[in-house]
C-alpha cells in the first residue's frame, strides 16, 4: 500500500513547510450558508411561519460552519521531494503519505461557489485498486486555483522528464456543438422529463401551493372534460420535450469548453464543465485500452461514447463514476471516436477499425433465443397458472399475450446481441464486442492482460460454449469474449499472450 | 438443435495436474448443510407451532429443503471430480466449480499478493484456501481445500518466487 495512516515519521524537518488550505474555502462554504439561510427564511416568510421557526434556521448552519472552519485550522499538507503528506481530521485526526513516485493523476474539480473564490479541490490518486477508493485518493478541499494548477504540475512533473522546456500541448479533440445532437439520444430523456415533474410538485409543494388538495384534482377536472387521446399524446410528448431540454443542459453543462490535450510528458489532460468545472489528468502510462460504447438510441444517430482503460480510475462496483472520471469524449460522432482513439493509443488507425472481428457462430444465437424463451415462458406462466387455478379466462389472455410480446422483443434483442459479438487481434491490441441495450467495443492493450479465465456451464460441455475472459489492472479488471466457442477461445487467447497458456493447451482430436 | 461438428483436432484446456485434498467433499457438504438446514429448520419448527397454515409451511419447507438435499449430496461430489490445480515455472493454473466451471491462468509475474485464509469450518477439516490476488478488479484466483500445512508451503514457495520478478505486476 502507498498510502498509510502512521505516526509523524522522525527527522523529516528539513523537507518541505508545511501548508494550510486556501482560507477562501471557509468563505466559499460560508457563502453556501447564507444562501441557505436566506433560502429558508424566505419560503418560512412566504408561508408565515412562527418566528421561532425562523430563529432556529441558522443553529445548525452556523455549526456547519464552525466545524468547516476547525477543518480548515486542522488541515495541514505539504510537498517533500519524496511525498505529499496530509494531516487532517478534526475528532479523528489521520496522516497520509503518498510517496510521489506512485502519483498517478492529479484531477481538479471546482464548483460553482469555489469559482467565484477562486478555488479548486485536487485530488490526488496513486492508482491503486486495493481497498475503497478513499483509500486510493487524497484529497484538498480546496486550494487557490493557481496553486491547484502549480500543484498538479510539480506532482506530474516529473514525467516530463528530459522534455523539460518544450511546452507544445497537443489538442487532441475539442466540443464541436453539432454533437448536441447526441444529448437526446439518451433513454434519460423521459426520466429527466419525470424529474422535472416532481422538481416542479415539490417547488409547489414548498411554497405552500397544495398540490394534492387543490391543483392535481382541479387539473384532473379541467382534463377529463377533453377527449383522453390526444391529452395523453401530448403531455407524452410535452414530457418528452422537457427531459430534451434538461438533457441538452446537462450535455452543456457536462462538456462545455471540452478539450483534450496531450501534455507535453504524454500525459492526457480532460478539462471540461460549465458550471463545475473539472480537469482530470491520465499519465500514459496507466492507459490499457479504450472503450467504445454504443447503447441503442446513440447507436441509432451514429454516436458513440469512448473512455480510456486506465489502472487507477476505481474498483469496478463505482463504475459510473469512474466511466466520468475515465470519459476521453463526450457522445460524438463514431468517426470522430475511432480518430481521437487512435491519437490516444498513439495508433495510425484505431485497432477497433483496422480489426478483422470474427463473428460468432450460432450457438451463442441458439443461447440468446434460449434465454429469451425462457423468460417468455417464466412471464406468462404466472398469469397462466394463476388464470388455471383460479378459472379466469382473462388471465390466460393476458398470459399469452405477455409471452408473445417477450418472444417478440427477445428475440429482435437475441439476434441483434448474436450480431454485435465478435473479437480479434489486431497489433498490439485485442478487441472484443458484445452487448445489445449498451454495446461495447474494447481494444485492450496485450501486454497489459494479467491472466485468463475461462467460464463454461456444464451443459455447454459437448458444444464447448464459453466465455474466456481477459482479466486488467485497468478500467473494469475483466474483459470478456462472450459465447466464443471454447477451441476458438483459446486461440484468440493465446494468440493475444503468446506462450502464456501454451503449456495448459492439449488438442483433442474431434469427435 | 443439432451442429456439424469441426473436422480438425481442436484445443481443449488440460486439467491442471493436482486434485485437492479429498476432505474437501465433507467440508462443501458440511457448508451445503449449513446454509440449508437453518431456513428448513425454522419453516418446520413455524408449522408445527403455527396449525392453520401448517401446509403452506410445509409446502415452503419442501421447496428450499429438497434441493437444499440434492445440491449437499451431489455437489460436493461433483466439486472434488472439477476443483484442481497446479503452478509451474510462470503460472498458476486453477479449474473449480460444478455447475458452472472456471479455470483460471494468472502468470507468477502479475501476483500482488498469496495469502491462506481459513473460515472455522475448514479449520475443522484441517483445510486451507489459497488466494492469489493481481492487480485486476476480477478477484483473486482461490485454490480451495488443501491440506494446512502444504497451503502454508505453498504460500512460501509462491511468494519467494513472485517477489524475484520486478515492477508493480500491473
Amino acid at each position: 500500500m502507498s498510502t498509510r495512516e502512521v505516526a509523524e515519521p522522525a527527522g523529516t524537518e528539513t523537507e518541505g513547510a508545511w501548508l494550510r488550505l486556501d482560507p477562501r474555502v471557509v468563505r466559499a462554504f460560508g457563502a453556501w450558508c447564507a444562501l441557505v439561510i436566506v433560502a429558508a427564511a424566505a419560503v418560512m416568510w412566504w408561508r408565515g411561519a412562527p418566528w421561532w421557526l425562523h430563529a432556529s434556521v441558522p443553529v445548525p448552519v452556523l455549526g456547519a460552519l464552525g466545524y468547516e472552519r476547525l477543518r480548515w485550522h486542522r488541515t495541514h499538507y505539504r510537498l517533500t521531494p519524496e511525498r505529499i503528506e496530509v494531516r487532517t481530521g478534526v475528532l479523528v485526526r489521520s496522516h497520509r503519505f503518498v510517496s510521489r513516485e506512485r502519483v498517478r493523476s492529479v484531477d481538479i474539480t471546482a464548483e460553482p461557489m469555489h469559482r467565484v473564490f477562486g478555488i479548486a479541490t485536487v485530488r490526488v490518486g496513486t492508482g491503486h485498486r486495493a481497498g475503497s477508493p478513499d483509500d486510493a485518493t487524497l484529497t484538498l478541499d480546496a486550494l487557490a486555483a493557481g496553486d491547484a494548477a502549480s500543484l498538479r504540475e510539480e506532482l506530474l512533473g516529473r514525467v516530463r522528464g528530459g522534455e523539460e522546456g518544450t511546452h507544445a500541448y497537443d489538442t487532441l479533440a475539442r466540443i464541436d456543438w453539432r454533437w448536441l445532437r447526441f444529448a437526446v439520444l439518451s433513454a434519460s430523456v423521459p426520466l429527466l422529463g419525470g424529474a422535472a415533474v416532481g422538481g416542479l410538485y415539490n417547488l409547489l409543494d414548498l411554497v405552500g401551493a397544495q398540490p394534492d388538495t387543490v391543483l392535481i384534482p382541479r387539473l384532473w377536472d379541467w382534463l377529463s372534460t377533453a377527449d383522453p387521446l390526444p391529452v395523453v399524446v401530448l403531455s407524452a410528448l410535452a414530457l418528452l420535450l422537457v427531459g430534451a431540454i434538461g438533457s441538452l443542459g446537462l450535455y452543456a453543462e457536462m462538456w462545455w469548453g471540452f478539450r483534450l490535450v496531450r501534455e507535453p510528458g504524454g500525459a492526457l489532460r480532460v478539462t471540461r464543465g460549465l458550471v463545475v468545472t473539472r480537469s482530470v489528468t491520465l499519465e500514459e502510462e496507466r492507459l490499457r485500452g479504450v472503450e467504445l460504447a454504443e447503447p441503442l438510441l446513440l447507436r441509432g444517430g451514429g454516436g458513440a461514447y469512448t473512455y480510456a482503460v486506465a489502472t487507477g480510475t476505481g474498483t469496478a462496483e463505482e463504475e459510473a463514476g469512474s466511466a466520468d472520471r475515465s470519459a476521453l469524449l463526450p457522445p460524438a460522432p463514431l468517426g470522430e471516436a475511432h480518430r481521437v482513439t487512435a491519437e490516444v493509443l498513439r495508433e495510425e488507425v484505431c485497432p477497433t477499425v483496422s480489426v478483422r472481428l470474427v463473428p460468432h457462430t450460432r450457438h451463442a444465437l441458439v443461447r440468446r433465443l434460449r434465454l429469451a424463451f425462457l423468460m417468455g415462458a417464466l412471464v406468462a406462466g404466472v398469469p397462466v397458472g394463476l388464470g388455471v387455478w383460479l378459472a379466469e379466462v382473462p388471465l390466460l389472455h393476458v398470459g399469452w399475450v405477455s409471452a408473445l410480446a417477450v418472444w417478440a422483443v427477445g428475440a429482435l434483442f437475441a439476434v441483434n446481441a448474436f450480431r454485435a459479438l465478435g473479437h480479434g487481434i489486431t497489433g498490439r491490441y485485442l478487441v472484443t464486442r458484445h452487448g445489445s441495450l449498451k454495446r461495447r467495443t474494447i481494444a485492450l492493450r496485450r501486454d497489459g492482460v494479467i491472466g485468463w479465465k475461462v467460464t463454461r456451464w456444464a451443459w455447454h460441455r459437448r458444444s464447448g460454449l464459453s466465455r474466456v475472459t481477459a482479466t486488467t489492472a485497468g478500467g473494469r479488471g475483466a474483459y470478456h469474449v462472450k459465447d466464443v466457442l471454447l477451441p476458438e477461445g483459446l486461440r484468440f487467447a493465446e494468440g493475444a499472450t503468446p506462450g502464456l497458456l501454451r503449456q495448459f493447451l492439449v488438442r483433442r482430436p474431434a469427435e | 438443435m443439432a451442429f456439424p461438428r469441426p473436422t480438425a483436432d481442436e484445443l481443449v484446456l488440460r486439467p491442471p495436474s493436482n486434485r485437492v485434498e479429498r476432505r474437501s467433499i465433507g467440508w462443501w457438504a458440511a457448508q451445503a448443510v449449513g446454509v440449508v438446514v437453518p431456513p428448513v429448520f425454522v419453516l418446520v419448527l413455524l408449522a408445527l407451532l403455527i396449525e392453520p397454515a401448517r401446509p403452506w409451511l410445509l409446502l415452503s419447507a419442501a421447496i428450499v429443503g429438497v434441493p437444499g438435499a440434492v445440491t449437499a449430496v451431489v455437489m460436493p461430489v461433483w466439486r472434488y471430480r472439477v476443483h484442481r490445480w497446479e503452478t509451474t515455472g510462470d503460472a498458476v493454473y486453477t479449474r473449480a466449480g460444478w455447475v458452472r466451471q472456471e479455470w483460471r491462468i494468472a502468470p507468477l509475474s502479475r501476483i500482488q499478493t498469496v495469502d491462506t485464509v481459513r473460515g472455522p469450518l475448514q479449520q475443522l477439516f484441517g483445510l486451507a484456501t489459497v488466494t492469489v490476488t493481481t492487480a485486476s478488479a476480477a478477484g483473486a484466483v482461490r485454490i480451495d481445500g488443501l491440506e494446512h500445512g502444504f497451503a502454508r508451503d505453498l504460500v512460501d514457495e509462491l511468494t519467494k518466487v513472485t517477489q524475484a520478478t520486478a515492477g508493480d505486476a500491473t
